[in-house]
This record gives C-alpha cells, sequence and structure tokens, in this order.
C-alpha cells in the first residue's frame, strides 16, 4: 500500500469546555433594592482565558392591584462574584395614563363627586437575560441573579433557570 | 510494552468554531421602517456549511400613549433580514368609555374617559439560527420598528448579542432549516 503523505491544517476551533444548569426558586418580592432570586452557582473555570456565557429564563408577574400612575418598573442583573455583569432595569413595567384625576360635582343640586379610576395589574412577561464575558482566572466564580422592584410593586419572579457555559478562549474573536 | 488493539469508533459531533459577542447602544425609534439597534457584530465563517448562531438580549419600553402599540425586533445578516419578532408589547386602550351626564337640569356633561396603558416595559430578546454557506464576512445587526402605527416611540435598552459560528459536524441535518 503506499504511503499518503500527512499535510498540516489550521483548524479553528473552540471547546465548549463545561456546561452547568440549574433551577431558580421562586422568588416575591416588593423591595426597592436588590434581592436575590433562587440560589447562586458556584462554577470553577477550567482555563484562565475562557470565557463564561451565563443565560437566564423564566417570568415575571406584577401581582399589585393598582400600579398607578408614572413609571413602575421591575429590573434584574447578573452579579458574578458580586459585581453586576448584566441588568435589565426594565425587565417589566406597566402602568395607566391616568388615575382619578376628573371630578363631577354640582354643589347647588348637592350632587357628589365622582371620579373614575383605572388599574391596571397582573402584567406579566417572560425573561431573556444572557450575557458573557471572560473571568481571568480559574478561581470560583459565584453566579447570581438578582431582582428588585422600583416603587415597591410586588413581583413573583417564577420558573427561573440559569446556565453557565465555559468556552475556550482561543475561539473568541478570531474573524 | 504489549500493543493494545485500535478500536474504530464513530465520532458525532459539532464543534463551536469561533465567536464574539458584544453590548449593544440603546436605540429607540417611532417610526413604521427597520431602525438599526446599535452597532453590528461581524463575523467571518471558516467554513461555507457552518451554521451561525445569533442570540439577543435586551429590554423594551414603549411610553407613548394610544392604541394598537405594537413593535418589532429584527435580526438582519448581511442586510437580509433572517428573523423577526412582531406584535411585542401590545397596547389595548383599556379603561372605559362610558360617558357621565345627567342630573338636575343635565348639568353635568357628557364627558367620555379613554384610558391607555403606557411605560409598558418587558425583557425580551430571541434566538435563531442560519447557514450562510459562504466563507464571505456576515454582518449581525439588530434592528427595530413600529409594526404598524408610526409615532410611538419603541426603546431598545441592555442589548447583548452573541454570535457563534457551529460547524454542521458529521451527520446531515434534516427538517426544515
Amino acid at each position: 500500500m503506499a504511503f499518503r503523505k500527512l499535510t498540516k491544517h489550521v483548524i479553528f476551533g473552540s471547546t465548549l469546555i463545561g456546561h452547568f444548569g440549574h433551577d431558580l426558586s421562586d422568588f416575591s418580592s416588593s423591595s426597592a433594592s436588590w434581592q436575590n432570586w433562587g440560589e447562586s452557582t458556584k462554577y470553577t473555570p477550567q482555563y484562565e482565558d475562557s470565557h463564561l456565557e451565563i443565560t437566564c429564563t423564566g417570568s415575571a408577574n406584577n401581582t399589585q392591584s393598582n400600579t398607578g400612575t408614572g413609571r413602575k418598573n421591575a429590573g434584574l442583573r447578573i452579579l458574578v462574584n458580586g459585581n453586576q455583569q448584566y441588568i435589565q432595569e426594565g425587565a417589566i413595567g406597566i402602568s395607566a395614563t391616568q388615575s382619578g384625576t376628573h371630578f363631577y360635582y354640582n354643589p347647588r343640586y348637592n350632587q357628589h363627586n365622582a371620579r373614575q379610576e383605572f388599574h391596571a395589574s397582573n402584567f406579566s412577561t417572560a425573561i431573556y437575560a444572557h450575557c458573557a464575558f471572560t473571568a481571568g482566572t480559574i478561581n470560583e466564580q459565584e453566579i447570581r441573579m438578582q431582582v428588585y422592584s422600583y416603587s415597591s410593586h410586588n413581583i413573583n419572579w417564577r420558573d427561573g433557570y440559569l446556565t453557565v457555559t465555559e468556552l475556550s478562549g482561543p475561539g473568541h474573536n478570531l474573524t | 510494552m504489549a500493543l493494545t488493539k485500535v478500536t474504530k469508533h464513530i465520532l458525532h459531533g459539532s464543534l463551536l468554531v469561533q465567536y464574539k459577542y458584544a453590548n449593544i447602544a440603546d436605540g429607540n425609534t417611532s417610526g413604521t421602517g427597520d431602525t438599526a439597534i446599535g452597532s453590528a457584530v461581524t463575523i467571518t465563517p471558516q467554513y461555507a456549511d457552518s451554521i451561525l448562531e445569533n442570540t439577543f438580549s435586551c429590554d423594551i419600553e414603549n411610553d407613548s400613549n394610544g392604541d394598537n402599540n405594537h413593535f418589532r425586533l429584527a435580526l438582519y445578516v448581511n442586510s437580509i433580514k433572517e428573523y423577526e419578532q412582531t406584535e411585542l408589547l401590545g397596547g389595548p386602550r383599556g379603561g372605559h368609555e362610558a360617558t357621565h351626564h345627567g342630573g338636575v337640569f343635565d348639568r353635568i356633561y357628557a364627558h367620555a374617559h379613554y384610558q391607555h396603558l403606557k411605560n409598558m416595559r418587558q425583557s425580551s430578546g430571541f434566538v435563531h439560527a442560519m447557514t450562510p454557506g459562504s466563507t464571505n464576512a456576515q454582518s449581525s445587526q439588530v434592528y427595530a420598528a413600529d409594526y404598524n402605527n408610526g409615532g410611538k416611540t419603541f426603546y431598545v435598552r441592555e442589548g447583548f448579542l452573541i454570535v457563534k459560528e457551529i460547524s454542521i459536524g458529521i451527520t446531515s441535518l434534516s427538517g426544515n432549516q
């Protein structure tokens, strides 16, 4: 059998080094300060130049009976080792244009005030948030979701699922 | 040293050839034509049969009053619309349309109330994959637009776009691509 010459080829490639996912416990909060949504994930990169891709899906439901006027929103963020990597300040938000601003009154005939109030409530949305970054270390990375609610509207954060994917560094930003 | 017999295995697998990602600058539009949000992410596939995967997350807002506040998010690759989400947010007119009138000598005049929802915000994003069929540079750009009723301002914020070139693997694809 004749020998075949082996030729050298440059192969571009990256590797999915590690992958981890877990459920986030349902969480309900009306706090205007950041609160933890579910449990944190601890992941230790295998290589310093790896990139970590974080993805979170879930749902949010505004249970407030009257959202009132003005901007009412709730946000979420991805924390890595206590530092904010990604934020969605408007993960869910809703408000009415006006609430009871018109009055009807006729004092001569003792007719009473009446006004209309318009409430918007029980709005929900799906959650999709992701980011990627390089940790630059092989130290353990703690990844955590946090949420807040502006103007103290109660939000149910449900069905959260968080994935962490370690991508090898050489495949990043090639061509 | 004893020799070890080499056995043949069939390997199924796909390779993440390369990837890029970027923060996408905030943008807004109030027109019905597609408007670019932030900058494009350009990647040049190493193989003509590779898969190009785009994933995008953001939050969106409409702060306008009125009916029919529907909006679109779209992904263009090399100026061709590859994917679109329509009917985002929505905006039904709320409240009621009852009028108040009557009283003695009908002194309470008729007045209709039309109330609206505004400042609607939500988390959003999409996932899409395609085969460019070329090793030419592929430029992925997010666009936004009012769906069917111009003049309503649609904001796209906190955008994050990840683009991956994935090798097609040994096994062939099946089903609609």
